[in-house]
């Protein structure tokens, strides 16, 4: 998809241009959705993308700065929300969806079994950690914008993301340790 | 930042047995794949964020109407308007009007020539959508004003939303997709908003909404088949399938 140009969208969608809420969740959803699957949980990421939305139109005349700093911050305003409600669940995920997502690899049934891997060890990680590892590593955002959607300094967000894949390594090493067994 | 991770690695020569395996890890996390978006899931979505601005919309409406408590005074600003500074600014002025409304005319009149000029059969579907849309907040504000129901209005809304069904016909496979998408979006919001006038509705009201939410429901089943499915019936235009609730549009 072209390049968006969000400021403008913005303007439009405060003065109740429907067309383009429409674009700009269209556009977002794929990431908000990643992000759900990822930091949340699997069987509920869709519903919880769908709140981010309606959390974006309810106060989108309080947006400033970064949008996508702004978009992360709510949705993990949603991952609080939806924690505390204590359905989170935790290993053994239904991985169908990623599963259609590695049908091009060279060896498919190895790639979904390291993702389900991957998946389970980051669910094992503290909370903290996990929002890095998902905002970081597997949204792609910068520092800055991990510094701004959760509060801490970039040096902060530095170190912490050093624990965080040595603490997802050391599970993960674990795992490889029993499936060699 | 920035850098491969050979490049880190040979930056830091000593620690580099330390981060190799972590720098391995973050490469295979940014290759994590995303799960697929459902296009029930968007459609909900969707749907619920048009439910969510139609009603701050008709807030924001009532509140502006306080300013001017009489019918009165408000038409006589109209009028003034009109006069005084005539052409753009009319049109401006009528995009909140409503069927019996001085400027209704200039209002629909403005759509037909934005429709008129849009060159691309995306664009046009899209605007069909709008159109639709905007048939369905006239609806209700008409309708909580203590304007009744408007058949006009209800067949309107159902024709623009077959007229961008339509014209999605042409387009690509991708833009169809897409566009075939926001139709299932906007036939959810019609069939809601229409139970939810239903409930507010007198008895000779309820008897002429019921052949229009029936329309409604078929359609939402209609495309919520089409797209669950596999692809394009959707692209034959004489398909026997878009018989029946598509063609149902009551003049």
């Amino acid at each position: 998809m072209d390049e968006l140009d969000v400021d403008s969208l913005l303007k439009k969608v405060r003065k109740g241009d429907a067309e383009a809420l429409a674009v700009l969740c269209e556009y977002f959803y794929p990431q908000v959705l990643k992000y759900m699957y990822y930091r949340a949980d699997a069987a509920s990421a869709e519903d919880l993308t769908g709140e981010v939305f309606l959390r974006v139109l309810r106060h989108i005349g309080e947006q400033s700065g970064s949008f996508i700093a702004w978009l992360y911050r709510i949705a993990a305003n949603v991952v609080t929300d939806y924690a505390r409600t204590g359905k989170i669940r935790q290993k053994g995920q239904t991985n169908k969806q990623l599963t259609k997502s590695t049908v091009d690899s060279k060896n498919p049934a190895d790639a979904v079994g390291r993702h389900i891997d991957i998946y389970n060890a980051i669910v094992r990680l503290t909370d903290d950690q996990r929002e890095l590892i998902t905002l970081k590593f597997i949204q792609g955002l910068s520092n800055a914008d991990v510094a701004e959607i959760t509060g801490r300094s970039e040096g902060a967000i530095r170190g912490l993301q050093f624990r965080a894949l040595s603490a997802l390594r050391f599970i993960l090493s674990g795992e490889e340790k029993a499936h060699e067994h | 930042m920035g850098k491969t991770p050979e490049e880190a690695l040979r930056q830091y020569p000593d620690v580099a047995d330390d981060i190799r395996p972590l720098l391995a890890t973050a490469c295979e996390l940014q290759k994590l794949p995303g799960p697929s978006a459902s296009v029930s899931a968007l459609i909900r979505t969707m749907t619920k964020l048009s439910v969510q601005q139609a009603g701050t919309e008709t807030i924001a409406q009532r509140r502006k109407i306080t300013l001017f408590s009489r019918p009165v005074l408000v038409r006589v600003a109209a009028v003034i308007l009109i006069v005084s500074i005539a052409g753009w600014t009319t049109v401006a002025s009528s995009a909140q009007a409503l069927p019996g409304d001085l400027l209704y005319p200039i209002k629909l009149f403005s759509e037909r020539v934005r429709f008129f000029l849009a060159v691309r059969q995306e664009n046009k579907a899209q605007l069909c959508i709008v159109f639709a849309e905007e048939r369905v907040k006239e609806l209700v504000k008409r309708h909580s004003e203590g304007g009744g129901l408007n058949k006009r209005l209800l067949a309107a809304m159902l024709n623009e939303a077959k007229m961008a069904l339509d014209a999605s016909i042409e387009l690509p496979e991708v833009s169809r997709g897409l566009l075939n998408s926001r139709v299932a979006s906007l036939s959810q919001f019609q069939k809601y908003t229409l139970e939810q006038l239903e409930k507010r509705a007198s008895p000779k009201e309820k008897q002429d909404l019921k052949t229009y939410l029936d329309i409604c429901c078929l359609r939402c089943c209609w495309m919520q088949e089409r797209i669950g499915g596999s692809e394009p019936d959707l692209a034959k235009p004489q398909s026997e399938q878009r018989q029946g609730c598509w063609d149902m549009c009551p003049k």
